[in-house]
């Protein structure tokens, strides 16, 4: 429909594959039960149609060497903070934001991290068409990932500050019967 | 019943009314709650948010919604001032919820700084007044029984160069000023001042006051409001609030000429000897009178005013049966302060009752037997 009706427009489209096999609630993660290899074939189908496929073991070392990077050098950016083994977001929407944690050798980024670094490889590839004046974001999630994903698109959002990036968070039923949007800019904290 | 008493609130504008009730029966979830109807009055209340902070030329995370501005001030003022030292500056004329706030602060040395005949603080004075240990100024926008409206652009100069926070209660000032590049660090607001619902409020809060964490919650609980106001988020009175100010923010210009208007017309038509105690020039509200009836006095004139809603002193402070305190801090004469009376004209407010209205205060305060002896 983007296509059609914004033919001058650029649209690419991906599709994050949760291949950690982890259940995040708002507060806690938990890994859901071992299961079989899993079956990747609806991916293959789905890269037919246009559609890239974004991992979020990808996602989770991306985030987990930019957490050691800082780690290295906490002044790098002084909106986290560290807890003992806890880092913190500094939000200016949520009262606290655990980015993640760090023992010893071992890093593991929580969600919010993880969706940070999603929205930045994107607008990363929707940097590549210089002739578009504004980039637009249009994330589709379930009404339950809603405060990761708003965390995850503020810790992107205030880090790059760019006026002519948007980010258009939709959540919705699996159905997907019922939308809710929320357009988020860096002017929004 | 012809309606005079905007300062004390005003009534619900339909629209207003519209939005809350379609919040209220479709969007009664918790915002905070992590399903569809949940994210639905999350959505509502994220954009009320927007609305509010536009209205400020505010970041929508600089918005933080409270039950009214009584919390707000509290927020503001014990929310900075909590170290159990240090001083605070504010005026004579504050609303109640702002100089008690800072009576009870334990430990902290308030200086309260007197106001002119017009019930003016001087910005100078606020220059004369800080130390360095000063930790926050506090001063109103417009002031709630005289409509004055404060040189708070011109403190916040200072303020800032001063490096110290400043509070504006801009309550009364809200549906009337443009709030926008103020200068100042932390704002409040009411609802039910602007035409909106009782009960709900918003304090403004700079981002670079919480980045540094120099504002502390007075209500502990959820974590809501990023932490700085925790209790389960009122949405269909925040989405009222929302409506309100955009509703305000819109018809700004026309409505304070048109209410400047109708003062003027009412002053034309009442008839009896009068002191004003009220500019109507550009440094006070456009929809406010404080005037002294002439050997009258207030109290009784109020039950002979059967048809007419007006009042003595601020509502909030009018059970307190002790003479208006901004009225005393501007110099009146007892005798005179006796005598006043506020009215405020409104949204609603219409041309023939504004001249009624005059007749009828004019009548009242004829009547031999409210004179004074």
């Amino acid at each position: 429909m983007i296509r059609r009706q914004y033919r001058r427009n650029k649209v690419l489209y991906d599709v994050i594959y949760n291949d950690l096999g982890t259940v995040c609630g708002t507060d806690s993660c938990s890994v859901a039960p071992a299961t079989a290899e899993p079956d990747l074939r609806p991916l293959n189908e789905i890269a037919r149609a246009g559609f890239t496929v974004t991992r979020e073991r990808t996602l989770r070392n991306r985030a987990t060497r930019s957490m050691k990077a800082w780690l290295k050098d906490p002044a790098t950016d002084r909106r986290f903070y560290r807890e003992g083994d806890e880092v913190y977001y500094r939000s200016r929407s949520y009262e606290r934001v655990l980015a993640g944690v760090a023992k010893e050798h071992h890093v593991v980024p929580r969600c919010p991290l993880i969706v940070g670094e999603y929205f930045a490889g994107y607008f990363a590839r929707l940097r590549a068409f210089p002739s578009c004046g504004h980039r637009y974001v249009v994330d589709i999630n379930s009404f339950a990932d809603r405060d990761k994903i708003l965390k995850g698109a503020e810790i992107y959002l205030r880090r790059a500050d760019r006026a002519d990036e948007t980010i258009i968070a939709v959540f919705t039923d699996p159905a997907c019967d019922q939308l809710v949007e929320m357009c988020l800019t860096a002017d929004d904290f | 019943m012809i309606y005079l008493d905007h300062q004390a609130t005003t009534p619900t504008d339909p629209a207003v009314l519209a939005a809350m009730t379609e919040a209220s029966e479709r969007h009664f979830a918790n915002p905070a709650s992590p399903h569809r109807p949940g994210v639905e009055a999350f959505q509502l209340v994220e954009k009320a948010r927007v609305s509010v902070a536009r209205s400020l030329g505010a970041r929508k995370s600089e918005i933080y919604f409270t039950s009214g501005a009584t919390e707000a001030n509290n927020l503001a003022i014990k929310g900075i001032a909590t170290r159990g030292s240090g001083h605070v500056i504010t005026t004579a004329v504050e609303h109640k919820s702002v100089l008690d706030c800072c009576a009870l602060l334990p430990g902290v040395d308030v200086t309260v700084l007197p106001v002119d005949r017009e019930g003016r603080v001087s910005a100078q004075a606020v220059a004369d007044n800080l130390r360095d240990d000063t930790v926050l100024v506090s001063v109103m926008l417009a002031n709630n029984e005289t409509g004055t409206i404060q040189p708070v652009r011109e403190i916040a100069r200072i303020t800032r160069q001063a490096g110290v926070p400043l509070h504006s209660d801009a309550t009364q000032g809200a549906g009337y000023l443009d709030l926008a590049d103020l200068g100042v660090d932390l704002l409040s607001l009411s609802g039910h001042k602007i035409y909106g619902p009782k009960g709900v409020g918003a304090l403004y809060v700079s981002n670079d006051l919480t980045d540094m964490g120099a504002v502390s919650p007075i209500l502990h609980g959820g974590g809501q409001e990023r932490g700085l106001r925790a209790g389960t988020l009122n949405t269909a009175g925040i989405v009222g609030l929302g409506a309100a100010v955009e509703l305000a923010v819109a018809g700004r210009a026309d409505e304070t000429r048109r209410l400047a208007e109708l003062r003027d017309l009412f002053l034309d038509e009442l008839s009896v000897e009068f002191d004003l105690n009220s500019g109507t020039g550009p440094g006070f509200l456009p929809h406010a009178l404080n005037i002294s009836l002439r050997g009258v006095d207030a109290q009784q004139l109020l039950p002979a005013l059967a048809d007419v809603a007006v009042s003595t002193g601020s509502a909030c402070n009018s059970t307190s049966q002790r003479p208006s305190h901004v009225l005393t801090a501007m110099g009146l004469p007892p005798a005179r302060i006796k005598s006043s009376i506020r009215l405020s004209f409104g949204r609603f407010t219409t041309e023939r009752e504004a001249v009624q209205a005059a007749r009828s205060l004019t009548a009242a305060a004829r009547s031999a037997d409210l004179e004074a002896a």
